[in-house]
């Protein structure tokens, strides 16, 4: 009689999830530290490169996706939670990692990121705030500290940057994290516990820009930053969630400030998801019943 | 907006888009209908891509356009856009259920990993694979094996990005040339259009999409008034059968050009693409549609040689 052999699957090394070609980030770039961190979280979690996707937009992070052996879009300048959403709905069963920069994400694309957090996307949105538009060279970004020199600001800037943790607490997110590139250990558990978690999760990661942001630079946030975990924070407790997010000063806390497991992720609620495999392996076509039944309901 | 239409066809991604033209938005009546779109998505996004472009003529076209238009951008890789306009999206007229046909072959062209998973080729898979048709082999994510990157950025054979190399023209010519190869083998498949109505017939009619059951109407009633009339109308746009028209419209005694835009939008691209300059012009501007009595009391104006340019007024019904 024949016997099944279940196959075993190949563990997953960092070294395995190298991608094609080498960084051209500059080097001390924070950028390399997220790309480190989230190939350990892979690893970690046991994935295969196959299961994974990674969705990118424009900028120096947003090459992301080809540094990475995995599946990988690098789609359009602030798109790249849109097309991520699509690719969700179409193939459930992928581990969807967005990554990005500031400029990309708070920026051009604000509406984006805002209605896949209402709609609790089931992502993983990885943005590398750098607070400036580093790949055009250095501009202010929707994150750039007020007061900043940058090119395109040369007497400072006069606008209040965004915020992004409690306006994603405040827009439907259900995991919202702070990492540093100073601090790998933890932003790998953040990573992992983002794409654990079923629904949107973003993780805004301090990766300073060592060539355009003299201000927001390494040592600065080695200084200010502080655990949230040795705050005494509360991840479930909304207002205490909204109110360390809205820390910025001698102290700037990192870490998960909210986290909402209760909430179902947005194919969850799509009840043609509910059972027949992901969308995107279905066969196509009207069954001739159904097409009949349209027919008699217009006739 | 139209910057993701250059990205599918970029990363080679099958996507049909519709686009009802209206006077709007932005543009004065966008509850109105106009076929003011034409040159919107013949240039819609940046660079050059390839991309199929058809304009449904009556409401049965377009259910039955969808799924063949489906079948070429899933077939070629690219996207492709359905030119419907107001007066079929909102217009209504009886049709015989049997014109409907629900079981139409679905063709998804050649993708690993929807039907089964092909042998793995690990780290060895060439998504854009340079070939004589220009169509390479395509992989879904999540397939076992065939782990690769689609990017905006022009790319070499394996995906990896080259716009960075200082960079790599003689890879981003071929690439591009692999791409834009791919609508050479999109027109044979198409069906020429084809002359309605007598070959020696004193006018001939041009027009495109919607304007089809009007201008037949109006031949009628131009035959009734002795005046013999044909029309061409044109469905498939890009890739245009350019030579089919020509040696239809060449042998045409008067050449007159249809249509609901103020510049002649289609006029001005059968110009474009073939040279051929029509005899006479009847455009419609005003957010309705043509009426019958338009198109015949502008055939007669233009034959009567009064104007090569008839602009109907619409008649206000309370």
């Amino acid at each position: 009689m024949a016997t099944v052999v279940q196959a075993e699957r190949v563990k997953v090394t960092v070294k395995d999830l190298k991608g094609k070609v080498d960084p051209d980030w500059c080097p001390g770039c924070g950028d390399f530290g997220v790309l480190a961190a989230l190939k350990q979280a892979i690893a970690e979690l046991g994935l295969q490169p196959h299961e994974v996707l990674t969705v990118s937009g424009i900028g120096c992070s947003s090459n992301l996706p080809g540094y990475l052996n995995t599946y990988g879009m690098h789609t359009l300048h602030g798109r790249a939670v849109a097309v991520a959403t699509g690719a969700q709905l179409a193939n459930h069963h992928l581990k969807i990692v967005v990554t990005g920069g500031d400029g990309d994400g708070y920026g051009i694309g604000g509406n984006h990121f805002v209605h896949a957090m209402r709609r609790n996307v089931d992502l993983t949105y990885i943005v590398m705030n750098n607070q400036v538009y580093g790949l055009t060279t250095g501009q202010l970004s929707p994150t750039s500290i007020k007061g900043m020199n940058t090119k395109s600001t040369p007497f400072g800037s006069v606008e209040n940057p965004i915020n992004p943790i409690p306006l994603a607490i405040a827009a439907g997110a259900t995991y919202v994290a702070r990492g540093f590139t100073g601090q790998q250990k933890q932003l790998v558990e953040l990573i992992k516990g983002g794409m654990q978690h079923r629904g949107f999760a973003l993780i805004d990661t301090f990766s300073p820009c060592v060539t355009y942001n003299h201000d927001n630079t390494h040592e600065f946030f080695k200084q200010r930053t502080r655990k949230l975990e040795e705050m005494g924070h509360d991840p479930t407790d909304f207002h205490d969630a909204m109110e360390k997010g809205c820390l910025w000063g001698e102290v700037i806390p990192i870490g998960l400030f909210w986290r909402y497991p209760d909430l179902p992720a947005l194919d969850q609620l799509e009840p043609v998801l509910g059972e027949g495999g992901p969308l995107a392996h279905r066969p196509l076509g009207v069954a001739p019943d159904i097409a009949q039944a349209l027919v008699n309901e217009l006739m | 907006m139209s910057e993701a239409l250059g990205a599918a066809a970029m990363m080679e991604i099958p996507v049909v888009c519709i686009n009802v033209q209206r006077a709007g938005p932005a543009t004065g009546v966008p509850t109105k209908t106009e076929q003011g779109d034409l040159w919107q998505v013949l240039g819609a996004g940046q660079g050059d891509y390839p991309r199929i472009i058809v304009a449904p003529t009556n409401i049965v076209d377009c259910f039955t356009l969808v799924p063949t238009l489906f079948n070429l951008v899933d077939k070629f890789q690219c996207p492709g856009i359905i030119l419907s306009d107001l007066l079929l999206s909102e217009g209504r007229s009886s049709i015989d259920p049997d014109e409907l046909d629900f079981s139409v072959p679905i063709d998804r062209g050649d993708v690993i990993g929807l039907n089964g998973d092909g042998p793995p080729v690990n780290g060895g898979f060439k998504r854009y694979l340079v070939t004589d048709s220009g169509i390479s082999p395509r992989a879904l994510p999540g397939t076992p094996g065939y782990v690769h990157v689609v990017a905006t950025d022009e790319h070499d054979e394996d995906g990896v990005l080259i716009s960075d190399e200082f960079t790599d023209p003689h890879k981003r010519q071929a690439i591009h040339e692999k791409r834009m190869r791919k609508m050479d083998g999109v027109l044979p498949l198409l069906p020429a259009p084809e002359l309605h109505g007598a070959t020696d017939a004193q006018v001939t009619l041009v027009g495109w999409g919607s304007t089809e059951g009007v201008i037949r109407e109006a031949m009628q009633q131009l035959a009734g008034a002795g005046i013999v009339a044909s029309n061409l109308q044109v469905r498939w746009l890009v890739p245009l059968h350019a030579d089919a028209i020509v040696s239809i419209l060449s042998t045409c005694r008067k050449v007159v050009i249809v249509e609901n835009n103020y510049s002649g939008q289609f006029a001005r691209y059968l110009r474009s693409e073939t040279g051929i300059a029509a005899d006479g012009h009847i455009r419609k501007y005003d957010g309705e549609p043509f009426m019958p009595h338009h198109i015949v009391d502008g055939v007669k104006a233009i034959l009567a040689g009064s104007t090569k340019l008839y602009v109907p007024v619409h008649e206000i019904q309370v």
